[in-house]
């Protein structure tokens, strides 16, 4: 009985570090226990890897020569010379390329969770705040090598930035270009990356983790309260942050030690006029839309004003969305759209990564954006439509199990769904290639068209057979 | 399982844990930076994931127990990366 009321090293170890600092009397509230998930901790994960990014930055600081001659030849250096410099350069970029996935992840998960209802609106906003704050950090930092990739991908997403309408334009050109010179746009970029976005990213931080230690998490269903318990931020919440953010950078470190970064060669306008411009993966859904040909010329500022807007009712989404359901499954609209917004932010990216350079003819985007367009509100509708005319069941904590569920009532059905999925996708890209490539056969236009428009009807009636199917299940 | 033979699996799993980062750690003072910057860099990364798992051992949740094929998964996720420093270091995965 002695050995299992003995403590061990561990409690005994943490018990003698509080006693010291005071940690168990922290101001910072206490979660509740089923919080200490990865889908609540998204923004958290970003904070702590924004904390390696600064400490990795820091370092790159120490070597870098903001001048456009020395630019890179500094860069190479950290590359050749310095321990571990490759290392850390690698784990810089992909550091980046995670806080801005985990960024996205984070705002859908919020805007399906519907976090940003009253009394979290301006939470909401700080966020996205946040999040441009995140993309300026990807666009300021990319120049910094000052690489042919680099420089031709910045000038890219300054020529777009430039062509927004007044009086962003002037914002953009006072802050962000100067007088045009290499040597003013390279310190700019550099005193943004390292002072101003870094000021205004912890500004922000400090303000959304204020209001939240104010509000506490949103929307905890009377279902889940019951069953867990709130635990104090010393030791659980603590090692729990711990726990998945040293997890979170092992993982990074191993991927900059296997994938390590090459670096391209040095920026010159030989060597860019040979070369295809390309933004950072994160910007190409925005550029892929302003390479639609009815954006071209004149046409790229309605282009640039309708992803501004789309920037701008994203921001503002807690001041019209006004009403307080909150379950995503009693919200269709919002649901489909936020649907919408992956299927087409993830086609954009990919399109765009497979078309560099290439003007995209206004048909082609029509028919890709829509056909994605199509598909998700078709089904979505069907599901909610159904959904509408049955009751599912009285909880609704558990209806969105329930229809997450509903594709394995009849295995084969779905099967046979996700077969006719693969032939409306192959024959939505036949269908494109008929009609915009000229060389390709248009004999086959008409079977093309027959094929998808028969998979599509027959992907809706088994889905409607799976819902009947699964009510009927729910009876027995 | 007993209370006990919970306990004593915690105290077995955060021993070899332990003893795997405090190992690790010690080598990569051997490791040269300029060279050997890659395999340092797989075994950092195992001493975090060491490190993150030890609090996973540590940590009891109030529902259900540690999950022993998580933990499983991580074993392999070390080994991996350990496998794949020496492989690195040797020259196989240029």
């Amino acid at each position: 009985m002695k050995s299992m009321n003995k403590k061990n090293f561990y409690t005994r170890l943490i018990e003698w570090v509080d006693l010291r600092i005071g940690l168990t009397e922290t101001l910072l509230r206490p979660v509740p226990e089923y919080s200490l998930n990865p889908f609540y901790w998204l923004g958290g994960l970003m904070g702590i890897v924004f904390l390696v990014q600064g400490l990795a930055g820091v370092f790159m600081l120490l070597y870098y020569v903001p001048l456009p001659d020395q630019a890179y030849s500094s860069t190479v250096y950290v590359f050749k010379n310095v321990p571990l410099g490759q290392l850390i350069e690698t784990f810089h970029l992909y550091g980046a390329y995670a806080m801005i996935l985990l960024a996205f992840m984070h705002l859908m998960r919020n805007y399906f969770a519907n976090v940003h209802k009253k009394p979290r609106e301006l939470m909401w906003v700080a966020g996205m705040l946040l999040g441009f704050v995140l993309l300026g950090f990807g666009l300021t930092g990319y120049l910094l090598p000052w690489s042919v990739v680099s420089k031709s991908g910045t000038d890219v997403a300054i020529g777009m930035l430039g062509l927004l309408p007044p009086p962003l334009n002037g914002l953009v050109k006072f802050f962000v270009t100067g007088s045009g010179s290499d040597a003013v746009l390279l310190r700019r970029f550099v005193a943004m990356h390292t002072v101003i976005l870094p000021a205004a990213f912890l500004s922000l931080l400090g303000i959304k983790f204020y209001m939240f230690e104010t509000h506490g998490p949103a929307y905890t269903p009377a279902y889940i309260k019951d069953h867990f318990d709130e635990v104090q931020w010393f030791p659980k919440v603590f090692l729990y942050a711990a726990m998945i953010g040293s997890a979170l950078v092992g993982l990074l470190l191993a991927m900059s030690a296997l994938f390590p970064f090459s670096l391209p060669p040095q920026f010159t306008p030989e060597a860019a006029a040979s070369y295809v411009s390309q933004p950072e993966w994160y910007f190409l859904w925005m550029y892929q839309v302003l390479k639609f040909s009815f954006f071209e010329g004149p046409g790229i500022v309605i282009g640039l004003g309708g992803v501004t807007l789309f920037f701008v009712l994203l921001v503002l989404l807690p001041f019209y969305d006004r009403g307080t359901e909150r379950n995503l499954v009693s919200r269709p609209l919002f649901t489909t759209i936020g649907v919408l917004i992956i299927a087409e932010l993830i086609t954009l990216t990919v399109w765009g990564y497979l078309t560099p350079g290439q003007v995209i003819p206004g048909s082609q985007a029509v028919t890709v954006v829509g056909g994605v367009a199509a598909v998700v509100v078709g089904v979505s509708s069907m599901i909610f439509r159904r959904r509408k005319g049955a009751k599912l069941g009285s909880s609704r904590g558990s209806t969105l199990a329930k229809i997450l569920i509903m594709p394995f009532v009849r295995i084969r059905l779905t099967a046979v769904f996700v077969l006719f999925l693969v032939v409306a996708s192959v024959t939505l890209a036949s269908l494109t290639n008929c009609l915009f490539d000229q060389s390709s056969s248009q004999v086959l236009l008409v079977p093309t068209i027959l094929l998808f428009v028969l998979s599509f009807c027959s992907m809706t009636l088994i889905t409607r057979s799976l819902v009947a199917a699964f009510e009927r299940s729910e009876r027995v | 399982m007993t209370n006990r033979g919970y306990e004593g699996l915690r105290d077995l799993a955060s021993f070899l844990l332990l003893c795997f980062i405090v190992a690790v750690a010690a080598y990569m003072w051997l490791v040269d930076l300029f060279s050997g910057q890659r395999a340092f860099g797989l075994l950092l990364g195992a001493v975090l994931l060491a490190f993150s798992m030890l609090i996973y051992v540590y940590r009891k949740p109030s529902h259900g127990e540690i999950s022993k094929s998580l933990l499983m998964l991580g074993y392999l996720a070390l080994a991996m990366l350990l496998s794949l420093s020496i492989a690195v270091s040797l020259g196989y995965a240029a």
